[in-house]
């Protein structure tokens, strides 16, 4: 049978890696992590749907020795191959090769939305994004108490906090909006129609990313 | 031993997460009374990474505590704003041995960060 060839995003394959094996991990009492030393963007050249299928297997079949603690997918890219490992704990278990090219380029494979688009930039912890998210509406919804309140000391607190987190997460699009309102609330420390408008811009952040993001949990 | 204070959960979440298979021994704690117990119970911690905005009591008095009664254990600080000094709100100078400008690339400057400390303890 011959191989369709086709070239597909290694990190959005370890994003549905991820949200598989994260939730089997969960209902064993497990961690199912993964490790990604690897540029950006890596394209694989091959059939997307049995690279996907043998790496499931692997995983699989750490999951059937490993009972306890984490496992491990560890992806690495040296020239001209895409190395997966899988450890437990610690010790590698097994590895599969593949052939792959570097192609450094974002808009050749658009993400399906901002959160898919965050959890790329770093696929090790593309599950807490999603944690993340639901805890900055959450926050947003404070924010808008401490301006209604024009308690700008609360309002502060909320906004560096904010920042800090969209930072590590490099969820730039909110980190970039909570980094100019820090920088005006030093300034000015006072609530007035500017604090206002740029405290009301989240929400247009916020209604771009889909609903079942916030599904299953209460915001 | 390297201690990281963080009052931000999810920030103590990502460097425990970067920090695992590293090789470095860690622990991590959200509050700086917590950091202060976990010192005076801990002798081989060498290192104390902490942030310096903190609700309740912050990193400026974990630094200054540190200075005074284990003036041997190395601090870095993890701050939105890099300082020439570091000033405490009363402004006394804080000596510190390194900082790092959040958002804080773990691997790229953290990880080499700390090996180039622990060199020198």
């Amino acid at each position: 049978m011959l191989m369709e060839i086709k070239k597909f995003s290694v990190p959005e394959l370890l994003l549905r890696l991820n949200k598989t094996y994260q939730s089997f991990a969960e209902q064993q009492n497990m961690r199912y992590l993964t490790r990604y030393n690897s540029p950006e963007v890596v394209w694989l050249q091959g059939d997307r749907a049995a690279i996907e299928q043998i790496l499931s297997q692997v995983i699989e079949r750490a999951f059937e020795v490993c009972d306890k603690e984490n496992i491990e997918l560890v992806v690495e890219y040296i020239d001209p191959e895409l190395i997966v490992a899988i450890y437990y704990p610690g010790i590698e278990i097994e590895s599969v090769k593949f052939k792959a090219e570097i192609l450094l380029n974002d808009s050749a494979y658009p993400p399906e939305d901002l959160v898919q688009k965050w959890q790329m930039r770093d696929i090790e912890m593309s599950d807490l994004v999603e944690l993340v998210l639901v805890s900055i509406a959450e926050k947003k919804t404070w924010m808008d108490a401490a301006v209604a309140n024009h308690d700008v000391v609360e309002l502060k607190e909320l906004v560096h906090a904010a920042k800090g987190v969209t930072g590590n997460y490099h969820m730039e699009e909110f980190y970039d909006l909570f980094s100019k309102l820090d920088e005006y609330l030093v300034k000015n420390p006072k609530i007035d129609e500017t604090v206002q408008h740029m405290v009301a811009s989240l929400s247009e952040i916020i209604n771009k990313i889909p609903l079942k993001y916030f599904k299953n949990n209460e915001v | 031993m390297v201690l990281i204070v963080d009052d931000e959960v999810f920030a103590l979440d990502l460097i425990k997460r970067k920090l695992a298979g590293s090789g470095f021994e860690f622990i991590t704690c959200n509050t700086v009374a917590l950091a202060k117990e976990l010192i005076k119970e801990n002798t081989n911690i060498k290192i104390v990474v902490t942030d310096l905005h903190m609700a309740g009591e912050d990193g400026f008095n974990l630094l200054m505590w540190l200075a005074s009664e284990y003036p041997k254990i190395k601090k870095v600080v993890m701050s939105a704003h890099t300082h020439e000094d570091i000033l405490t709100p009363n402004n006394e100078i804080i000596h510190v041995d390194a900082q790092l400008k959040k958002p804080v690339d773990i691997k790229n400057e953290l990880i080499p960060m700390l090996i180039n400390l622990l060199k020198e303890v």
